[in-house]
Order: C-alpha cells, then structure tokens, then sequence
C-alpha cells in the first residue's frame, strides 16, 4: 500500500504539475538513494557521486509511478535507483577496477566450474579448481572475489525475451511450486527482485536445490547462480531497510 | 598450535569482503567443496549485513572434526530477534537454515553472537 504522505505528494506533482511535490519527493527518499549507494561505493567509486547517479533513478521512479498499482515508493524506486547505479558500473566497464588477468581467469573459471561439477558429479575443491584453471588457489580465490564486483555489471542486463526464455526454461509448473511462490510473492523484499531472481530464490531457499541443481534447472553457469543469489539477498535486504528508514522517518 | 582463527574487522561494509576471503583461503586449506564454501559466505554475509558501523565485528572459525564452526559478533541487543520469530519469507532465519546445519544465538562478552555448525563431509543428496 501506498503512504498516505506519498500518495498527497504524488497526486499534487502528477495531477497538477506541481514541481515543489517533486522537490519533496526526492528530498524524502535521498536516503533510501544514499542506502543503495553505500553498497557500491568500495568499488573505487566516491559515495557522493553514486548518490547523484542514484538519484537520477530515484527522479526516474518518481516521474513514472503510477498511482493506481498500489506499490509502496520504496518498493517500485529500489530497482530504478540500484539500475541506475549498476547502468553507470556498465557503461564505464569493469577493466577499469579489475585486473585483466582476473578478469579472464574469472570467465575461465565460471566454464571450468561446471566442467569439473559434472564430471566430478558433485561441486569441486578450491584445489580442484585451481589445478583445472593451471592457477594458485590464492589466485582463484581472488578471481572468484573478483567476479562479485562484477556481478552488478554482467548480471543486470535485462530484457523481457532473457527473462521469459529463463522462465520457460524451468519448465510446466508443479503445485508445490504454486504453494511455495505464493509466499515468495508475500515474502519482504521480493517485490525487487525481477523474475529470475525470484526464481532462483525460490529454487534455493523454499524448494532447497542446490546451486548445481538450480543451474541445470535454469540453464545458466553454477556461478552466475551464485551471483545471483548474493546479490537478490543483498537487493532485499537493502528494500527492507529502506522500508524501515522510511518509517521511522514518518 | 590452536585450531581457531579469529579475524577481527570494522563491522563497515567495506571490510565484509575481507571475511570472505579468509573464509575462501580455510575451505581451500580444509578442501571444502566450492558450494560449501559459498554457502558459508552466504551465511557469514547475512550476518555481518546486521552490522554496518564503526565497532569491531568478529568471525571466529574453528574446525572440529567433520565440521567447521563459525562465530559471528557481537550484535547489540535485539540485532538478531528475527533468528528466534516465526519466520514465513526470506529473512536471515531461513537463509541460515538452509546454508548451514545449525545454528543457535548465544549471550556472551556483553553481546549476541551467532555461532553456525556446517558440516565439512557433505552428505549425499543433501541441499546445503
């Protein structure tokens, strides 16, 4: 449900054009943007600037709110603020803040991982892993470090025709799966997440696939399902204490 | 020779990091699969996520046996009620249940802490 303050502030900027509504708006929710911000700002970027780009998002969910959908602000600007975010990542490319050579073991590492997982038939050591790669443990240790900070960037691509191709990749949906999706959708926090992410949530935590499972079940790297599941938890624990800023600020 | 490891980090997010990779080089060291690993990390992130201020947060890692014991804390007063509420969606209740085998809250050194259990042989056809 939509604030009552929000909803009064809404109105007078959609209905009747009232910019100082807007003003209000984007004043009142900065810290949510400040909350998002923090989260990206160890990868060499300054606070202050993530929290402009952020804003922008903010801006964007403000003027594209529709009234009539009966989602709290938070809820709908979280993924236009942390898109935002991620876009600015994106466009200025990630060999900026990591090394080539981790980069490119980090790529080799995603393909051997699940080599090693199926010819192995279970999820391989470190040692394994290294050994496959022709790297020191160290290294893909820091490789696979690596490639959280580049999750935001390779895994925010979205479009409907990979999200739909992913759903249908799952395959006829069984009842169990009805029951369980229902407290998902009720669950705090996943009204962020999109489709996928919500899936692979879902798949892990309230079915208890393991990550190798869920990676055949969807069609995607063992890793990529890794990322993912690292990032929608952090995604909603940043929805639910931007929730709980916003109230204790009313 | 201890069988402990104890980091001790600013409980920033900045430093959250840190704790992963250390959780990183004992898997390697101990030959822990790459999904134990990662589950790990999942459940030590969630924890350290409670924190994000200017004090001190530690992890503690000490091996048994056929299991691997963590320690997370301290966590001020109420930080961690969510771990004993009747939980139905995705909090850090259920997240630990399923990347961990226990877990349990513990009143010590002026504060909570959250110690996890996670069993280093991994069980056939098991989740985690």
């Amino acid at each position: 449900m939509i604030r009552a303050e929000d909803e009064i502030l809404l109105r007078r900027y959609h209905e009747e054009g009232d910019l100082q509504a807007r003003e209000q708006l984007i004043e009142r929710y900065l810290p949510l943007v400040r909350l998002h911000a923090r989260r990206y700002a160890y990868r060499g970027e300054q606070l202050e600037d993530l929290v402009q780009i952020g804003a922008i998002g903010l801006i964007k969910a403000i003027d594209r709110f529709d009234l009539e959908r009966g989602v709290e602000l938070t809820t709908y600007a979280t993924p236009t603020i942390v898109g935002e975010i991620k876009r600015h990542f994106r466009d200025k490319g990630w060999a900026i803040r990591v090394p080539r050579p981790l980069q490119e073991l980090n790529v080799q590492l995603t393909r051997v991982l699940d080599e090693l997982t199926g010819r192995l038939g279970r999820s391989p050591t470190i040692a394994e892993l290294a050994e496959a790669a022709g790297a020191d443990e160290e290294l893909v240790l820091e490789a696979l470090e690596s490639g959280y900070a580049y999750a935001p960037l390779s895994l925010s691509a979205r479009n409907g025709d990979d999200e739909f191709e992913l759903l249908e990749s799952i395959g006829v949906e069984e009842h169990a799966y009805e029951v369980s999706e229902d407290r998902v959708v009720l669950a705090p926090g996943f009204e962020a997440l999109d489709a996928r992410e919500r899936t692979i949530l879902r798949l892990r935590f309230f079915e208890g696939l393991t990550q190798t499972q869920i990676a055949q079940r969807v069609g995607i790297s063992q890793m990529h399902v890794s990322r993912l599941i690292r990032r929608s938890l952090e995604t909603i624990r940043a929805t639910i204490a931007g929730d709980a800023e916003a109230r204790a600020r009313r | 020779m201890t069988d402990e490891i104890r980091l001790v980090i600013p409980a920033e997010q900045d430093f959250h990091p840190v704790a992963r990779l250390v959780l990183g080089g004992v898997a390697s060291r101990l030959a822990l699969s790459v999904e134990l690993l990662e589950d790990l990390q999942v459940a030590v992130e969630a924890l350290l996520a409670l924190r994000n201020d200017e004090d001190d947060v530690t992890v503690s890692l000490r091996l048994e046996a056929h299991a691997l014991h963590v320690s997370v804390g301290p966590f001020p007063a109420g930080a961690t009620a969510e771990l004993d509420a009747e939980e139905t969606g995705l909090g850090l209740q259920r997240v630990l249940e399923t990347v961990c085998d226990t877990f349990e809250t513990d009143e010590r050194d002026g504060g909570t802490w959250v110690d996890l259990t996670k069993l280093t042989v991994e069980r056939a056809g098991a989740a985690g």
